[in-house]
C-alpha cells in the first residue's frame, strides 16, 4: 500500500471513526457509573433512586441511538448517563442508611 | 389490457393517497405526542411538589426522560418511537403522582389566635371586679380584697372557722369557752375537759394536780400534800433532822446523832448513859452520880484510863500481889462494875534490871495476876485484856532508883467503851 493510499485511509477513519469510538467510550463509562451507583445500592436510597434510574434510562437511550448510528445524541445521552449515575452514586455513599 | 390499466391506475391513486394520507397521520401523531408531552412535564412539575423524587422515584425518572425522548424522536422524525415513549412517559408519570400522594410535605396551617377577651364582672357588687375580689360572691370592703368579716373580730370571713362568731385570731376566729369550768379559758386551759384543782400549787396549768408532791400518796390521802412522804407516814416525810437514821418522832435526841440502841443519842464517855442524861458525857460514871464518876480514894476514871493514885506492888521477883494493894484493885474492880461497857486492857512493865526475856516474862505474870484478881471479884475475863510489855516500854530513866521505880508499874487502859 503505498504512503498516499494509507493517509487517505487515516483521514478517511478519522473522518467516520470518531463518533462511534467516542460513543462507545462515554457509554462505557456511563455504563461503568450506573455499576459503581447500583453498589452503593443507589436504586434504594431516598433520593439516589431518582437519579439512577434516570441515569440507566439515558444510558439505554445512548445504546439505542448508537444503534441508529446516531452517534452525537448517543454521546449526549451518554454523558448524561454518567453525569445522574454519578450523583446517584454520591447521594447514596452520604445516605447509607436511608434505603426506601 | 383494458384490467392491467385499471390495476395501473388504482395503483397509483393508491399511492397518491398514502402520499396525501402518510404526511397527515404523522402531523396528527406529532401532534399528539407534543401534548402528551406537553401534560407529562406539567404532571411531572405536580409530582416533584408531592414529594415524587422520594416516593415514586423510578416512575418519575422514566416519565422524565422518556417525554424528552419523545420529543427527540419527533424532531428526528420518528412518530413510532416518539408515541412509544410518548405513552410510556404518560402511564410512568399518572403512577408517580399516584404512588406520591400525601408524601410531600404536609401543610402547617397556623391560625390566628383567637382575642381573648376579659369582662370585668363583680357578682356580689361589692365595687371589687370578680378577678380582684378574694369573696367575688359576699360583698365586702375593697381594702378587705372585697371579703366581710361578719361577726368583725377583725378576721375576714375567708379566713374565719367561725365567721358568725367572734373570736381571737389565735383560735382561727372561733369563741374561746371554758368546757371544764375551771374558771381558765379552754385556749389557756391546759386540761380544758378536766378542771383544775385550784389547791394552790400549779393552778395556772388549769390542769388537776392529783399529787402534789410526787410521793405516790394521793393528795386526798396525803397529810402533807407537799412533802413527799411514804404511804406509812400518811405522805408525809420521814424526819431525821441529826441523821443517825433514828426517825426524828424515835429519836430522843433528834439534833444529835446516836445509835439506836441509845434512842439516837449519843454517849461521849461510853459510861452507858446518854449524853443529854450525863452530867459528866466526856467521864463515863455511874447512875448515881448522874453519869460522873464515882469518886474513888486510890483511882480516878479517865476516858482513856484507869489511872492509879498507888502503885501496885508484887513480891520482889514475883508475880504474887502483896496485901497492900488490894483496897487499890478493889476500888479498879467496884470501877468496872460502876461502867459495864468499860473494857481495859490490863499491861505490865519492869525496869531495865535483870535479862530482857526475863522481864518479858515477869510482867506478863503480873499482869495476869492482876486480871486474875479482878476476875476473883467478879469481873467479866472478856473484859480484861493482860499484856507484858518487859522494860520495852519505860516512863522514866532506868539509871535511877526513882526512875526504875516508876517503870515498875501497871497500868489500865480502856480499849473499848
Amino acid at each position: 500500500m503505498s504512503l498516499k493510499k494509507l493517509a487517505s485511509l487515516i483521514v478517511l477513519i478519522s473522518a467516520f471513526g470518531c463518533g462511534p469510538v467516542e460513543s462507545t467510550s462515554v457509554i462505557l463509562d456511563a455504563e461503568a457509573a450506573c455499576a459503581k451507583a447500583e453498589i452503593e445500592h443507589a436504586d434504594k436510597v431516598q433520593g439516589a433512586a431518582y437519579y439512577y434510574f434516570a441515569a440507566e434510562q439515558y444510558l439505554d437511550k445512548a445504546k439505542e441511538e448508537q444503534g441508529y448510528s446516531d452517534f452525537e445524541i448517543a454521546i449526549d445521552y451518554g454523558r448524561r448517563a454518567k453525569k445522574l449515575a454519578d450523583k446517584a452514586r454520591s447521594i447514596a455513599i452520604a445516605n447509607p442508611k436511608s434505603s426506601q | 389490457m383494458r384490467m392491467r390499466a385499471i390495476a395501473l391506475s388504482n395503483l397509483a391513486a393508491l399511492q397518491l393517497l398514502l402520499l396525501i394520507f402518510v404526511p397527515i397521520s404523522g402531523c396528527a401523531t406529532a401532534e399528539r405526542v407534543r401534548g402528551e408531552v406537553e401534560e407529562v412535564r406539567n404532571k411531572v412539575v405536580a409530582a416533584k411538589k408531592s414529594g415524587a423524587i422520594k416516593c415514586a422515584p423510578k416512575e418519575l425518572a422514566l416519565a422524565e426522560t422518556n417525554s424528552e425522548f419523545a420529543l427527540h424522536e419527533l424532531d428526528q422524525g420518528n412518530f413510532t418511537r416518539a408515541s412509544e415513549h410518548s405513552r410510556l412517559a404518560v402511564a410512568q408519570v399518572d403512577l408517580a403522582l399516584k404512588n406520591s400522594k400525601g408524601c410531600g410535605p404536609k401543610k402547617v396551617i397556623i391560625k390566628k389566635p383567637k382575642k381573648i377577651t376579659v369582662k370585668k364582672t363583680d357578682r356580689d357588687g361589692d365595687g371589687v371586679p370578680d378577678l380582684d375580689d378574694r369573696c367575688p360572691d359576699k360583698p365586702g370592703p375593697a381594702e378587705s380584697k372585697g371579703c366581710p368579716d361578719t361577726d368583725g373580730d377583725g378576721l375576714l370571713d375567708p379566713d374565719d372557722k367561725c365567721p358568725d362568731k367572734a373570736g381571737p385570731r389565735d383560735n382561727d376566729g372561733c369563741p374561746v369557752g371554758d368546757s371544764d369550768g375551771d374558771g381558765l379559758l379552754d385556749n389557756e386551759d391546759k386540761c380544758p375537759n378536766d378542771p383544775e384543782d385550784l389547791d394552790g400549787f400549779e393552778d395556772e396549768d388549769g390542769c388537776p394536780d392529783k399529787d402534789n408532791d410526787k410521793d405516790g400518796v394521793p393528795d386526798v390521802d396525803d397529810k402533807c400534800i407537799m412533802d413527799p412522804g411514804p404511804p406509812e407516814n400518811q405522805g408525809c416525810p420521814v424526819l431525821d433532822k441529826d441523821g443517825d437514821g433514828v426517825p426524828d418522832k424515835d429519836d430522843k435526841c433528834p439534833e444529835l446523832a446516836g445509835p439506836a440502841e441509845k434512842q439516837g443519842c449519843p454517849d461521849r464517855d461510853g459510861d452507858g448513859i446518854i449524853d443529854p442524861e450525863d452530867k459528866c458525857p466526856d467521864q463515863p460514871g455511874v447512875i448515881e452520880e448522874h453519869g460522873c464518876p464515882k469518886k474513888y480514894s486510890l483511882i480516878v476514871v479517865t476516858k482513856k484510863k484507869i489511872q492509879l493514885k498507888q502503885k501496885i506492888h508484887f513480891a520482889v521477883g514475883k508475880s504474887r500481889i502483896m496485901r497492900d494493894s488490894f483496897e487499890l484493885l478493889n476500888q479498879v474492880a467496884d470501877a468496872l462494875k460502876s461502867s459495864p461497857s468499860l473494857k481495859v486492857r490490863i499491861e505490865g512493865h519492869t525496869d531495865s534490871d535483870g535479862p530482857a526475856a526475863y522481864n518479858l516474862r515477869l510482867s506478863e505474870r503480873r499482869a495476869n495476876a492482876v486480871r486474875d484478881y479482878l476476875v476473883e471479884k467478879g469481873i467479866d475475863p472478856e473484859r480484861l485484856k493482860a499484856v507484858g510489855f518487859g522494860e520495852s516500854q519505860p516512863i522514866a530513866s532506868n539509871r535511877t532508883r526513882k526512875g526504875k521505880a516508876m517503870n515498875r508499874r501497871v497500868e489500865f487502859n480502856i480499849i473499848n467503851q
